[in-house]
């Protein structure tokens, strides 16, 4: 066995081979289509697989069936077995595909959706917000796995002061689903609970099926807190993503979202201290204005005494003047009064060289001289004395 | 007038008390009553005023203590 070949030739004889072959050469393959995806040129390109092997497979454009080529999905396909020789790949060149009944996962996931998206579990007006700053978070998954320790480390990490309630949980196999279901309901329970998260590493389909099961479902739907669903890798979506309130990409995503930064919290609550200081400062600055604007107006009608202050004056100035005025007139009126008592004192007349004649007999004026007649004594009187005399004839002036 | 014992409320009647004496159809006896009033409420308003500010910069005392020293 010294012969030396080229691959050509190698790929060329084993090809030769496999087209010998009258069974490979009509086959009726059956298995799960995945991987699907078509050429630009129409050829559908997938692979074809049962619980412990695949096989690459293709359909050309020419071929029947091409819409039952969807991922997941069960198919008999018709076709042969060859080599594809630019590449050396064993290939299933598949004719035509039909579809292989009900009862695939995948169609079981489609009926499913449709069927509960109907009813409205996947409604965005129902998703609820998750908690900023929860103070007890229960996590629903399996007690042993990694993604738990994945969990809770971020957790650590981020925001330590935080209780955590672990709901183990099966995330595999037949029971898995009524065990994940149990979990979430008991922990709804609780009623200190903030916030749920659901989660689950990476898997085949078939792995992370529970979490595409009805009960699972209906648990996250009737859950009284929020829940973050974290089931697998990035690209795959389960039913489970869909009820809960948040989707996370993977378990360590989710532990993010659920727990703030106390980092981020501190400098958060810093800037909000911050505003509300300078909004609270601001505020009595501008009542402060308000204030001194009013009191500025007030102490400018500060009741004006010095007008009163001039009346009063005024007023007392002529008062004043009045009652001078009065008692100048009175003194005038008492000059006039003395003046004319000054002219009815006799001493001044009797001075003059007047004197005053009085009967003796009864010390009487005389003021008509018909009062006196010859002989009558009488007494004549001025201011330096007075002389006793006796009529001796009465002389009347002619119209007495 | 009314008792209620805002800041706001004591401004609104000090304002009114100004407009009183604006329109200056007071006696001397009722607008010294309504000056004095007014001067009343600016004291409670300035009152009112210091309390808060003291008040705000105790608080912010206070937090930036409390912060400063965390962790």
């Amino acid at each position: 066995m010294d012969i030396t070949l080229t691959v050509t030739d190698l790929v060329k004889y084993i090809q030769k081979k496999f087209n010998q072959d009258s069974y490979l050469n009509s086959v009726q393959l059956v298995g799960e289509v995945s991987n699907h995806h078509a050429s630009p040129a129409g050829h559908h390109y997938f692979s074809l697989k049962d619980d412990e092997s695949v096989i690459k497979c293709v359909l050309f454009s020419k071929g029947s069936g091409q819409n039952h080529l969807i991922d997941g999905s069960s198919v008999l396909a018709n076709g042969k077995i060859s080599i594809y020789q630019a590449r050396g790949d064993l290939q299933f060149y598949a004719d035509s595909i039909l579809p292989r009944g009900e009862g695939t996962l995948q169609q079981k996931f489609d009926k499913l959706k449709l069927e509960l998206e109907a009813q409205g579990l996947f409604e965005e007006s129902r998703k609820r917000d998750i908690p900023k700053i929860p103070k007890v978070i229960g996590i629903v998954t399996s007690k042993t796995g990694s993604v738990l320790q994945d969990i809770l480390n971020v957790m650590k990490r981020r925001y330590s002061k935080i209780k955590i309630i672990i709901a183990d949980a099966r995330v595999q196999g037949d029971d898995a689903a009524e065990s994940i279901s149990k979990s979430i309901n008991d922990l709804n329970k609780l009623d200190n609970l903030d916030l749920i998260i659901l989660a689950r590493g990476g898997g085949s389909l078939e792995d992370l099926w529970p979490f595409n099961e009805e009960i699972v479902a209906r648990s996250i739907f009737a859950s009284s807190v929020p829940i973050i669903s974290a089931v697998g890798h990035e690209t795959d979506f389960t039913i489970s993503d869909l009820v809960s309130d948040l989707r996370a990409p993977t378990p360590s995503v989710a532990a993010e979202l659920a727990t703030p930064d106390s980092r981020q919290l501190k400098e958060f609550i810093d800037s909000k201290l911050n505003e509300l200081f300078s909004k609270v400062n601001l505020k009595i600055y501008n009542l402060g204005n308000q204030y001194s604007i009013s009191l500025d107006r007030l102490l400018s009608y500060q009741p004006n005494t010095s007008f009163y202050k001039l009346k009063i004056d005024s007023l007392r100035s002529s008062l004043i003047n009045q009652l001078e005025s009065k008692i100048t007139n009175s003194k005038l009126i008492i000059q006039s009064i003395e003046n004319n008592l000054k002219h009815l004192n006799f001493d001044e007349t009797l001075s003059r060289g007047f004197f005053l004649t009085s009967k003796k007999e009864d010390n009487s004026l005389v003021k008509d001289i018909n009062k006196i007649k010859k002989g009558d004594h009488i007494i004549i009187s001025n201011n330096q004395g007075s002389l006793q005399a006796e009529t001796l004839r009465v002389i009347k002036n002619k119209e007495v | 007038m009314s008792k209620n014992n805002s800041f706001e409320s004591k401004i609104l009647e000090l304002e009114e008390l100004v407009r009183k004496l604006e329109e200056g159809e007071v006696t001397l006896e009722e607008s010294k009553k309504i000056y004095k009033e007014g001067i009343s409420i600016a004291k409670q308003c300035n009152d009112l005023l210091k309390e808060t500010e003291l008040e705000i910069s105790e608080l912010k005392a206070e937090l930036d203590d409390q912060f400063g020293n965390a962790e």
